[in-house]
C-alpha cells in the first residue's frame, strides 16, 4: 500500500482502515467482551499499523496483516494482565473433548422436514453465540474468532497467531467443542430438553 | 489412498471440519462429498455444521457507529504522511 500512487499514504491508509473496520471491531469485541476496550483495541491496532506501514510488502495481504496486529496486540495485553494462560506441552496434544451439537440434537428416525438440530440454529440468537464465544479460554478464543468468524484459512491463522498449523487445527477443533457444549448447556437452563425425552413424531 | 467408495462414516467424519474450512485437497475433497452424497446421516451432520459456521461468520462484522468511525478518521488524520522507514514493532 505504501507504494499505491495517486494519493496520499495517510488518505489511502484511511479508506483501506475504514473498509475494514466492521470486520476489526467484530474480531475485537469477541475478543474483549466488551465495546470500550474492543473500540481502543482496534484505534492501538490502526496505530500500530501506521508505524509499521513500510513493513507490508503486499498490499493484497493487508487484511490478514491487520488482523495479525490487532490479535498480537491483544495476547500481548492479556500476557500483561496476566489473564493469558499459555497451554502447557501436556495440554497441547491432549485430547480435547469430543462434544458435538448435532449428536445431542439429531434424531435419525424423525423425517428430515422436522430436524431438531435444524430448529435449534433457527432459534439461537446473535447473543447466544457472542456469549459461548466470549466464554472460551483466551487461546483458543483467538483461533475461533480468526477462523471461524473471520474466514481465516487455517495457515492464515498460524501465521496471523505465530503459531504451527497442527496447533491451530487441534485449538479450533477444541474452540468449537468447547462452543458447542456452552451452547448446549445454555439450552438445557433455557429449558431445552435433552435427547432423550423429546417424544418421536407419529402419525396419528 | 482411500477410495470414494470405501470410506466410512468414521473416516468422513474426521474430515469434516477440513472440508468445511476448505482445507482439503481435491482428492480427500471428492473423496468426503461421495460419502456424503450415499450417507443421509453424515449429510445431516455436514449441513448441520455448514451452518453452524455461517452462524457464526454472522456475528464475525459489526457495524460501526459514525463516532467510532470518525475516532479512527481522526486518529489517522494526526500521522505524519510518510510511515517511518523501516519500523518494525
Amino acid at each position: 500500500m505504501a507504494q499505491r500512487p495517486g494519493g496520499r499514504h495517510s488518505e489511502l491508509f484511511e479508506r483501506e482502515v475504514v473498509a475494514l473496520l466492521p470486520d476489526l471491531l467484530g474480531a475485537a469485541l469477541r475478543l474483549e467482551k466488551n465495546r470500550a476496550d474492543a473500540e481502543d483495541l482496534v484505534a492501538e491496532c490502526v496505530a500500530a499499523a501506521w508505524q509499521r506501514l513500510p513493513t507490508l510488502r503486499d498490499p493484497a495481504a493487508f487484511r490478514g496483516w491487520m488482523f495479525r496486529i490487532l490479535s498480537n496486540r491483544f495476547i500481548s495485553q492479556c500476557r500483561a494482565r496476566a489473564s493469558y494462560r499459555e497451554l502447557s506441552v501436556e495440554e497441547e496434544v491432549m485430547e480435547g473433548e469430543d462434544f458435538s451439537l448435532f449428536l445431542r440434537l439429531h434424531q435419525p428416525m424423525l423425517l428430515w422436514w422436522s430436524s431438531p438440530e435444524e430448529q435449534f440454529l433457527d432459534r439461537l440468537l446473535r447473543e447466544d453465540l457472542e456469549r459461548a464465544v466470549d466464554a472460551l479460554p483466551e487461546c483458543f478464543r483467538v483461533v475461533v474468532v480468526l477462523v471461524d468468524l473471520q474466514s481465516f484459512s487455517y495457515q492464515e491463522a498460524a501465521d496471523a497467531l505465530e503459531l504451527p498449523i497442527g496447533t491451530v487445527r487441534s485449538r479450533l477443533a477444541r474452540g468449537r467443542a468447547l462452543l458447542q457444549k456452552s451452547l448446549w448447556l445454555h439450552a438445557q437452563d433455557a429449558g431445552v430438553r435433552p435427547l432423550d425425552r423429546i417424544e418421536p413424531v407419529t402419525r396419528t | 489412498m482411500t477410495t470414494p467408495a470405501s470410506m466410512t462414516c468414521e473416516e468422513a467424519l474426521a474430515l469434516l471440519a477440513e472440508l468445511i474450512d476448505a482445507e482439503l485437497g481435491a482428492d480427500q475433497r471428492q473423496a468426503v462429498e461421495h460419502h456424503l452424497e450415499a450417507c443421509r446421516s453424515c449429510y445431516s451432520r455436514a449441513e448441520f455444521e455448514r451452518r453452524f459456521k455461517q452462524r457464526l461468520a454472522q456475528i464475525g462484522r459489526r457495524d460501526v457507529d459514525a463516532a467510532f468511525e470518525g475516532r479512527i478518521r481522526s486518529l489517522i488524520s494526526r500521522f505524519d504522511d510518510t510511515p517511518p522507514a523501516g519500523a518494525v514493532d
